[in-house]
């Protein structure tokens, strides 16, 4: 039997390498395919390096043939953990003010450990606009979480602030981002005229903040269950629209990506996940009852049944939830295309919930203190489930000046969570 | 002579071509050369004072970034031993404090002590101490608002009419209403009869914020008059030292300062550890609502003893459906409920008592 990340794909030659990826079976050996696409990254790198018998023109790109790559992921959990450690010290210290600077360290973080064709990408948000644009986005958070109790009329008017400013934020917090971001020195960009985002975003802040209006202005939850219903049957479209613009909006230098409309498939990543979701549901109601009968009402048999109460409510989203991740990442990227250049992703399900189900158990068990780890292991296979492929050499894209960006935006998003990002 | 160098990757800024370079640290300036064999020979691409370099905190292992006063940008690759890092830092770019106490082991093994210790004096005091703080500055018609909201989702969802005995209603919140007209004049309370809509006698009583007291059937019907007063003077300690809302301004501080600890991704396991921190909190608000009920009863010349037989009602209660294990309790374990309340029957009506007296 061979043990999963065991194999050294440094002794390998080059042509074993090209084997290897042909033949692996990516499902079963996750580590040893990610083991291997970084060892063949890094070769392409040495191979693209000019030699001594080359004239030294260094402005040429050797590669000429087309290329498959995985993003890489570099950064350890250990490294993660000495960053969190100290940042949440001085966060709850400085009563949230250090949020803004332990925000652009982790991002820069992250983004020094995310590898494409060997050049890492790099973050460069600066503190004090992020701070501001909390600090704004916290106090339009608590004005929509406490108006309703104060009168419908106060409630309305901050959903109409909402609905008036949350597009125009979400649209400054995406080229925040973007514009802050950059890889081989160049920056991406976010482009979306304003019609575009308000056309995209006033629909999910109605949808979202639906519930809450229709609680407070009738001052009870009946009727709650059709509002929710309706808003439910649209969300898969706009998840879609979020998406579709998020992805074709975005640029690198001077160049666009592009995204190809996919509203069937979110429907049917919605469905299925939903319809997964009960079948496990039903399951574990069904083998519990059964369990249930036959246990005697004691001291351990209380224990067994709140157990059995956490999982009714854990194991279908945990479930669900890691095959919405998987197939939302597979539908969004191979969607996505940049001139030549098409995206994908090898994301499994199966391996994601394995992820998932044990980093959880760990960060529960040690009271918390495991989250960095957990947070490292799951973003690194999300990151390295990435591919890039292309017919001929990587594109060579030339520069455009950036904009002004605001972190206001940024910020503001951050903290609704309804930045539903990859 | 052989040149000390690392291999980089220049950018220019104008286009995303890789240019393979080798960087070399002499003095107080940064040279780049092509990455070719023989380096002394090699022409210099750029001669650059260190001075006008923006040099990012290095992460670890992860290449060093560096911005060129031109716009372009250097992509580093300094070896294991952090060679290239020490020249630079002597050429004035020294690494800021918070880099200092991420980068050794030590410093950061104490920040983890520091942190548990403030997140465990948080939950023990300081989340108490801020919520008493803020609770302040809380109008009561805030906790009349959430009370009345909390009620009406309670009466669509759970709650039914009551069946008992208009007679009997009556002649408790009279009473009631007499003996806190008598210790409180100023205060604002309700008293509510409630059944449930499963039909099922439930046993319980609770206070809502904003003075709101409700009292189901099956407890009512399982008491004597007294008893039920014993009850009353107990959630009556609730609304007097406002402990739902001093419970949720002090869940609020909790949940911040999870937030902050564990990020949005795991709001759930943070919800999760500040619920059951909730229950802990609640245990010592009952003993203390306990203690006023104690005063409450002295005061209006009801044996204290009806509280110690309303507890051991309870306890009935609880064994015909099962107890629930201690670390899910939002209440003392009855049992220990109940020995207080007859040690304080017992003791002389003169015996101070720590609640009740504000």
């Amino acid at each position: 039997m061979t043990v999963d990340g065991e194999i050294n794909y440094g002794e390998f030659k080059r042509e074993e390498l090209l084997e290897a990826l042909n033949s692996i079976d990516r499902a079963r050996y996750p580590l040893n395919f990610a083991n291997l696409t970084r060892e063949i990254d890094t070769r392409e790198i040495d191979a693209r390096a000019p030699n001594e018998n080359q004239p030294s023109n260094i402005l040429t790109d050797t590669a000429k043939s087309g290329f498959q790559a995985h993003l890489t992921f570099t950064g350890t959990g250990a490294e993660y953990f000495r960053i969190w450690v100290v940042h949440a010290l001085l966060t709850v210290l400085s009563f949230g003010v250090y949020s803004a600077w332990a925000k652009v360290r982790k991002a820069r973080w992250f983004a020094q450990h995310t590898q494409l064709l060997g050049d890492p990408f790099d973050y460069h948000g600066r503190p004090r606009r992020i701070l501001l644009g909390r600090v704004i986005a916290l106090g339009l958070l608590i004005a929509y979480r406490r108006s309703f109790e104060w009168s419908p009329i106060a409630g309305l008017t901050v959903v109409g602030l909402l609905v008036v400013l949350g597009p125009a934020l979400y649209g400054a917090a995406q080229r925040f981002r973007l514009t802050n971001t950059s890889w081989r020195g160049l920056r991406f960009g976010f482009e979306a005229p304003p019609r575009t985002v308000y056309a995209v975003c006033v629909p999910l802040v109605l949808a979202w903040t639906s519930a809450t209006v229709w609680a407070g202005v009738h001052g009870s939850p009946k009727g709650l269950r059709a509002v929710i219903a309706v808003w439910l049957l649209a969300w898969p479209a706009l998840h879609a629209s979020l998406k579709s613009m998020q992805h074709e909006r975005t640029r690198y230098g001077e160049q666009r990506f592009a995204f190809r409309p996919a509203l069937g498939a979110f429907y049917a990543l919605y469905a299925s996940a939903v319809g997964i979701g009960l079948v496990v549901y039903c399951a574990v109601l069904l083998v519990g009852s059964k369990l249930w009968v036959s246990l005697p009402p004691a001291f351990l048999g209380t224990i067994l049944f709140g157990a059995w109460i956490v999982a009714t409510i854990a194991l279908p989203c945990i479930v669900a939830g890691s095959y919405f991740m998987a197939g939302l990442q597979r539908l969004v990227w191979s969607h996505t295309t940049f001139g030549e250049l098409r995206f994908g992703s090898t994301i499994q399900t199966t391996v994601l919930l394995g992820l998932l189900a044990r980093n959880l158990l760990l960060v529960v068990l040690t009271a918390g203190v495991y989250w960095p780890f957990a947070a490292v292991a799951i973003a690194r296979y999300r990151v390295q489930s990435i591919t890039v492929e292309s017919e001929g050499p990587p594109p060579e894209i030339a520069a455009r000046k950036h904009g002004n960006a605001t972190a206001v935006g940024d910020a503001a998003f951050d903290l609704f969570g309804l930045d539903v990002g990859w | 002579m052989v040149i000390v160098s690392w291999r980089a990757h220049w950018f220019d800024g104008q286009r995303s071509t890789v240019h393979a370079v080798r960087v070399s640290l002499d003095g107080q300036v940064l040279r780049i050369r092509p990455d070719v064999g023989d380096e002394s020979a090699s022409r210099v691409l750029a001669e650059v004072p260190t001075r006008g370099l923006t040099v990012a905190e290095r992460f670890f292992a992860a290449p060093r970034k560096i911005e060129l006063p031109d716009g372009s940008s250097l992509q580093v690759e300094d070896d294991p031993a952090g060679g290239f890092d020490r020249i630079l830092q002597q050429a004035s770019h020294a690494p800021g404090p918070v880099y200092r106490l991420i980068d050794r082991w030590r410093n950061v093994l104490a920040c983890l002590a520091l942190l548990l210790g403030v997140i465990v004096w948080m939950d023990r005091q300081g989340a108490g101490l801020m919520a008493s703080f803020v609770i302040r500055f809380v109008p009561s018609s805030v906790d009349v608002r959430i009370g009345r909201s909390a009620l009406a989702v309670a009466d669509a969802l759970w709650l039914a009419p009551s069946r008992l005995p208009v007679l009997r209603r009556n002649a408790l919140e009279d009473r009631f209403s007499h003996l806190v007209h008598e210790q409180y004049p100023d205060l604002t309370w309700q008293l509510e009869f409630r059944s449930t809509r499963s039909g099922a006698d439930a046993f319980n009583a609770f206070a809502l914020p904003g003075g709101t007291i409700v009292l189901l059937d099956g407890l009512v019907k399982a008491m004597d008059d007294e008893e039920v007063l014993a009850v009353l003077g107990h959630e009556l300690g609730h609304v007097v030292h406002r402990d739902v809302m001093h419970g949720i301004a002090r869940q609020m501080g909790l949940l911040a300062v999870a937030g902050v600890v564990w990020g949005h991704m795991s709001r759930f396991a943070a919800s999760v550890a500040v619920g059951v921190q909730r229950l802990h909190f609640a245990r010592d608000v009952e003993t203390d609502a306990d203690a006023f009920a104690v005063t409450f009863l002295r005061r209006a010349g009801i044996p204290v003893r009806s509280l110690a037989t309303a507890f051991s009602v309870m306890q009935r209660q609880e064994q015909a459906t099962g107890a629930i294990p201690a670390f899910l309790r939002d209440h003392p374990s009855t049992a220990e409920r109940l020995r207080a309340a007859a040690a304080a029957a017992d003791r002389p009506v003169s015996g101070s008592s720590r609640a009740g007296n504000d």
